[in-house]
């Protein structure tokens, strides 16, 4: 049975990103099964490897005063804004000896595709870009790494009531010119991370063939101690 | 001397980008130790390292963006450090002479001995002796039981030929599958070579004492493998084969056998498959067999009557309440039994990619050590070749084996009128010693109520 952690609150990006690694590590091991990890997180900018100089536009100085902070993380791709209203996901998944990877990044689109046509809002993919978007703006970023070639890390971010004036700090993925909504905006009614999560959860086990655990929360209970300790509520 | 390549993230990948390398040239690195990081699109993954040595030589730097399969680096297996190889080529080439020949020719041993120059070709040259001692180094390397690209295309039959006629498959061109190299074209290069050429299998080279061992397969003290006398041919046992019928040959003598079969109306799942199946097969990139549906079907049964999914082990039983379905494969060589961890957790769909992705491995002869072992129960399917039922012989020291035949349009009565439906006969054979009839039974009865009464359009999606 896989396994979903959802714990409650705003989780301190540093936490969640030093468990998500550390679950890895077990997952990659055998000790772990897989599992998705659903949560928001306070305001934070992460810069991706590829990141330049130049798609962050406000000045770190000033997005410590907004109360936001500035990251440099080891996923794929640039600069993307994590907060509250965001509903982000870390799948930590064993992929296999041979992962396609491209394959997995399809499929989380996937996930999100349905889990957005679920409360209606059509999204769809680019043939260009990972992520999913809604006409040229982009809805849910998609960032991911694998573990020694076989464990993944990191996951997407589906905008669900997120403040999206945060974006305006930097560029989004690199990507200049393209705009950010969210689906609240695009269905012209409040949807929010709690109305979505389930939805997430149940294509997520849908699309990746697996049966979800959901609503699990015994378990691993150091796991959703430490998260749980680093949210906010 | 192990060349590390550019890996393929997925089909559609064709190129990726050295972010970092974890290790610097004259470093140690260990089998698996992540060895560089490279970045393909959005996703960017740590690459571990495919063999224990020293980082001999790194051929793309940080930053640039290559092709799937280019070369990168190179790793010299620990003791053969990569320092000594240019000492070795500079003092090779200043002998100037043909003698070189010799010592190159130890380095492969009697395995694969380079294919000699003729006798008219000039001596070595400097620039060319680094890179034959890679080559045969290289031929070297993998030891009998290595699953490295070499032993993966070559037949043992194709092994024991070049060895005992002493040609470098290197310069050997395949015309089988995949440029697969196949017992003619080596006797066609025997013969083109003519009957100048030297056949040194028992040259009695000095090996220097740093080489490992030579890689040849274990020195065969059988007979010629290829005598043919009329209509009758013969053939090599292979490694394969023996494993087969020592296995086979072991589950006999220990398990003490008995069978029962059921017969199950399939019309649902005959139905669903044939309304989806070509949305299946246009998102998917595969077919939908049956075999997904009863390997679902069967996880269930197992975890509810887990005596079927246990093992024999002296006095105590081994009972797993999880369900790692071996599923047999057969392929060109023989029969390999791949396994699907964690079947118990998956749907429909998860089960159907999983034995997709295992049966192409295992036909394609890439499947790793860990995935053919920890099987729990074992499906097996003659049913593609038209058989109406089968006994097969269990899995030691697994409990029990389930064969699954043709799926058939038969005459059968319903609620007392002849109906035409999708019928299949569900056999298992089971060890006696861990279960009984009884049981059986049950579980035979449950894997067709599962696949009689199931919904599972659901899970497919579509």
């Amino acid at each position: 049975m896989a396994r979903l952690i959802r714990p409650a609150g705003l989780v301190d990006y540093d936490a969640a990103n030093a468990e998500m690694h550390a679950f890895a590590e077990r997952r990659l091991a055998g000790d772990a099964e897989d599992t998705l990890i659903l949560l928001e997180h306070p305001p934070v900018f992460t810069a991706g490897r590829r990141w330049q100089p130049d798609h962050i536009v406000w000045t770190e100085e000033r997005i410590a005063a907004a109360g936001a902070e500035l990251r440099f993380i080891d996923r794929g791709g640039s600069l993307t804004f994590h907060g509250p209203g965001q509903l982000v996901g870390y799948p930590v998944l064993d992929l296999g000896p041979r992962p396609d990877a491209m394959r997995f990044v399809r499929d989380l689109e996937e996930v999100v595709i349905r889990a957005s046509a679920d409360v209606g809002v059509e999204l769809h993919r680019s043939d260009v870009q990972t992520g999913v978007w809604s006409g040229p703006s982009k809805v849910c970023a998609i960032g991911v790494r694998l573990m020694r070639m076989r464990v993944s890390l990191h996951g997407f971010a589906l905008n669900c009531t997120t403040d999206l004036s945060w974006y305006d700090a930097i560029v989004p993925c690199g990507l200049a010119g393209e705009g950010v909504t969210s689906l609240t905006r695009l269905a012209g009614r409040e949807i929010t991370v709690q109305e979505v999560a389930p939805l997430v959860a149940r294509r997520f086990g849908d699309v990746f063939g697996m049966r979800l655990d959901l609503g699990d929360s015994t378990w691993p209970e150091d796991l959703i101690e430490t998260l749980s300790a680093n949210a906010t509520a | 001397m192990t060349v590390v390549k550019m890996p393929q993230l997925g089909e559609t990948v064709i190129e990726g980008t050295i972010l970092k390398w974890l290790k610097q040239e004259g470093d140690q690195v260990a089998l698996d130790e992540p060895l560089f990081e490279i970045s393909t699109d959005k996703v960017d993954t740590e690459v571990p390292s495919s063999a224990a040595g020293v980082l001999a030589k790194i051929m793309v730097p940080e930053g640039e963006t290559v092709a799937v399969g280019t070369e990168l680096a190179e790793i010299s297996e620990a003791g053969a450090g990569a320092a000594e190889a240019p000492g070795a080529a500079a003092q090779l080439a200043s002998d100037g002479s043909s003698e070189a020949e010799t010592p190159l020719a130890t380095a492969s041993g009697a395995d694969a001995p380079s294919a000699p120059a003729p006798p008219a070709a000039a001596p070595p040259t400097a620039p060319a002796l680094p890179s034959q001692m890679a080559a045969s180094a290289q031929a070297v390397a993998a030891p009998p039981g290595d699953r490295g690209p070499r032993s993966q295309i070559l037949s043992p039959l194709v092994r024991k030929l070049a060895t005992e006629h002493g040609v470098d498959l290197t310069q050997v061109s395949g015309t089988g599958t995949g440029g697969r190299i196949t017992k003619n074209d080596v006797l066609g290069f025997v013969a083109s070579r003519g009957a100048g050429a030297p056949a040194p299998v028992g040259a009695t080279a000095p090996a220097p004492a740093a080489q490992p061992a030579p890689a040849s397969a274990p020195a065969p003290a059988l007979v010629a493998p290829i005598a043919v006398g009329g209509a009758e041919e013969i053939v090599p046992v292979s490694h394969i084969r023996k494993q087969i019928a020592q296995h086979m040959k072991a589950s006999l003598e220990i398990s003490a056998r008995a069978w029962n079969a059921v017969e199950v109306n399939m019309e649902n799942v005959a139905r669903l498959r044939e309304r989806t199946k070509d949305a299946f097969k246009a998102r998917e990139g595969f077919g939908l067999t049956y075999m997904p549906f009863v390997t679902r079907a069967v996880s269930e049964a197992l975890l509810a009557h887990p005596m079927v999914n246990s093992e024999l082990r002296g006095e105590e039983i081994a009972v797993k309440h999880f369900v790692n379905m071996g599923i047999a494969v057969s392929y060109d060589e023989g029969l390999i039994v791949p396994v699907l961890k964690g079947a118990d957790t998956m749907n429909l769909l998860g089960i159907a990619r999983g034995i997709n992705d295992l049966a192409g491995r295992a036909r394609a002869k890439k499947l790793q050590p860990d995935e053919v072992h920890g099987g729990t129960f074992t499906i097996t399917n003659p049913g593609p070749f038209g058989s109406l039922i089968s006994v097969p012989i269990i899995n030691q020291p697994q409990t029990a084996i389930l064969g699954f035949d043709s799926v058939e349009k038969r005459p059968v009565v319903i609620d007392d009128t002849i109906a035409i439906r999708h019928m299949v006969y569900i056999s298992m054979s089971w060890d006696h010693r861990v279960i009984d009839g009884a049981l059986a039974s049950q579980f035979l009865a449950r894997v067709k109520q599962n696949l009689e009464t199931w919904d599972f359009a659901e899970d497919l999606g579509i």
